[in-house]
């Protein structure tokens, strides 16, 4: 059976600065939860257990969670001693801490420590023997498929799985274990000479300025365009729909996505048409 | 006295400094002529910054997209003067090759050209190998890259662990001395000293501007590629199911569109993501998470396609950034026509299915 580890940790609302899952955790616990027939799950976390906004991860539909009390020292350490015993062949975690550092170097420390191979932003992944298929999102909604030697190490951010509810009854019975953590001659988690002061909100550059001629930081200023606009008056459609498809060739729109099969209406068609406009509503 | 024809000899040879009063537009009581041709950046003499024998490196890793320097990866280089002029370095610049942008002007005073990782390729542990190796035989004070979750910030944290250091990531501004290090969800800042590793978010520096550095091209180290990680190539997605967020093509439909099977066909067609007004949102043509604009989202994608949309400020707000924009309207004064580089004067319901044959035929044929 291949062991799974979910890295969880507690986060923080962003408006009421309650605690509550972690997004990005909870969306890598939805990713571990998918692996559940090939693999058995085990989620970690690092802290206090007696911290309630973890059963939320119990409601989710696993039944133990085992937790590591290290409060106040570097937990990448601990876990990686645990992890070493247990010798996962997938870990999932969150990208990025919602409360403390966050610096996000969690998973690079702990696939570094256990030798693992390591996929940043993942959505997906599919066990294949002794190697994994992950799906990898990068910037603009564009994918990429990637195959992996085990054991591999998975960073989850926004682009993966919408992580399910967690439901009442479950985050209740579900049960957390501590396991024992060797504690001795851990570092802390931040240095002393670090400093902490409230994030001051810096003033926002409203557009770079490029080279220093007076025309090119003139054009900067007035509204983006790139050249001088273009208007079309009196066209019957084939020749607007030809003009249009021209302009799209020539700024090179077109080869950005692949089209849509003419013969399937695409999700989000398929997503409206249960949406009553207004004609069929009454 | 030098003579004239002597003088543009001269001038044209790049010995003498072109007075800059001599080029104005001789317009006596006419309107402001701006110059219809964009002046590039090797028209306009930059004062030209030589560091023959640094005292120290700092290295800097821009992302690059399609080849091109991002606005992060100017402030990144930005960023990295900032550090290297303090103390009396030299910025290198490491970037794959591939690089379109004049990296001597962006504020390199180095080059190195990763042959191996042509644009997009996938190998951010060979590339950290690669930069910890850099960083060592040139003894690199600071290693800066973007912190950009499957680019820079993947790669700088690799570093990090190769190095066991702990990095500065989402550094929202630095001086010489401390860096500031965006943390507890955006609620605290960590101001600490520099450390080897920094990881900057858009904004931390000024790009450089008005000077040229040198940007001499260094000799490449070989990459040795790991077999344990394949790329198995870009996945098709459907675009049109894309956060608009995410979004590189949107066709948004407004109060003028009334042939919604045309509209999704369209959007299939030309593999775009679809968008709304908040006009058709209200009616409940789109979910509401397609909205553009000030209440919905606003969007950057290269192409924004505005079919019907007349553009309340609201709209026009949520596009700001947007690089393209197609308008079609039937209204040659709607806003929307104003603010478009192409705007077309027609009835939208008949140019959307001519739009989608056209895109079918035209893809077909290819």
């Amino acid at each position: 059976m291949t062991e799974i580890a979910v890295l969880l940790s507690v986060g923080r609302h962003p408006a009421s600065a309650r605690a509550r899952r972690a997004d990005l955790d909870a969306r890598a616990l939805e990713v571990a939860l998918g692996l559940r027939d090939t693999g058995r799950v085990h989620a970690i976390h690092v802290g206090d257990p007696a911290e309630p906004a973890l059963r939320e991860y119990l409601g989710m539909g696993i039944d133990r969670l085992t937790v590591l009390p290290a409060i106040g020292c570097d937990a990448a350490a601990v876990l990686t001693d645990h992890l070493r015993q247990l010798r996962p062949a997938v870990v999932l975690a969150g990208s990025r801490a919602e409360c403390g550092e966050a610096s996000g170097m969690l998973p690079y420390l702990i696939a570094h420590a256990l030798d693992s191979q390591l996929v940043a932003g993942a959505v997906s992944i599919t066990l294949r023997g002794d190697t994994a298929h992950v799906i990898q999102a990068l910037p603009r909604g564009s994918r990429r498929a990637l195959r992996v030697a085990l054991p591999v190490t998975l960073t989850l951010d926004r682009a993966g799985p919408e992580p399910r509810m967690s439901a009442f009854g479950p985050a209740q019975r579900g049960r957390i274990v501590v396991a024992q953590a060797d504690l001795s001659g851990r570092a802390p988690a931040q240095p002393s000479d670090w400093r902490e002061q409230v994030a001051r909100v810096r003033p926002r550059r409203l557009r770079s300025l490029g080279p220093a001629s007076a025309a090119e930081r003139l054009r900067s200023i007035l509204p983006t365009r790139s050249g001088p606009s273009t208007r079309l008056l009196d066209l019957d459609a084939d020749q607007a729909a030809r003009a249009i498809w021209q302009y799209l060739a020539d700024e090179g729109l077109l080869d950005l996505g692949e089209p849509g099969d003419s013969g399937v209406t695409s999700p989000a068609a398929t997503q409206t048409a249960g949406h009553a406009g207004p004609g069929s509503a009454q | 006295m030098i003579r004239r024809s002597e003088r543009r000899a001269r001038r044209n040879a790049g010995v003498l400094r072109r007075d800059p009063r001599g080029e104005r537009d001789m317009v006596a009581a006419g309107p402001l002529v701006l110059a219809p041709e964009p002046v590039s950046a090797a028209d306009i003499e930059l004062r030209r910054i030589v560091i023959e024998d640094p005292q120290s490196w700092v290295i800097a890793v821009p992302d690059l997209d399609r080849g091109r320097l991002t606005t992060l990866d100017r402030d990144l280089i930005g960023a990295a003067r900032v550090l290297a002029d303090a103390q009396g370095g030299a910025v290198l610049v490491a970037v794959a090759a591939g690089c379109l942008d004049d990296l001597g002007a962006a504020g390199a005073d180095r080059v190195v050209r990763f042959a191996a990782l042509a644009t997009g390729a996938y190998a951010p542990a060979t590339l950290a190998r690669a930069l910890v190796e850099l960083a060592r035989s040139h003894q690199a004070k600071h290693l800066l890259l973007a912190d950009t979750p499957t680019a820079g910030g993947d790669v700088g944290r690799r570093i990090a662990a190769l190095l066991g250091e702990r990095p500065a990531a989402h550094v929202k501004a630095l001086n010489p001395g401390e860096v500031f290090c965006l943390a507890d969800g955006g609620r605290k800042e960590i101001v600490r000293s520099a450390p080897r590793v920094i990881l900057v978010e858009a904004g931390c520096a000024e790009p450089v501007a008005g000077r040229r550095h040198e940007g001499r091209e260094l000799a490449a180290p070989e990459l040795g590629f790991d077999r344990a990680i394949t790329d198995l190539g870009a996945v098709k997605v459907d675009r049109s199911a894309v956060p608009l967020v995410e979004a590189e093509l949107i066709v948004s439909a407004g109060g003028g569109v009334s042939d919604w099977a045309s509209f999704h066909r369209l959007a299939a067609q030309l593999g775009a993501a679809e968008g709304a007004s908040r006009v058709a949102c209200d009616l409940g043509y789109l979910p509401r998470e397609r909205q553009v604009g000030a209440s919905g989202s606003v969007v950057e994608p290269r192409g924004y396609i505005a079919l019907g949309i007349s553009g309340a400020p609201q709209h026009l707000q949520g596009i700001a950034r947007c690089e393209r924009v197609v308008a079609v309207n039937s209204d040659r004064h709607a806003p929307m026509i104003q603010r478009a580089d192409l705007a077309v004067v027609t009835d939208v319901q008949q140019l959307m299915p001519a739009l989608a044959d056209l895109a079918q035929r035209e893809r077909r044929r290819d």
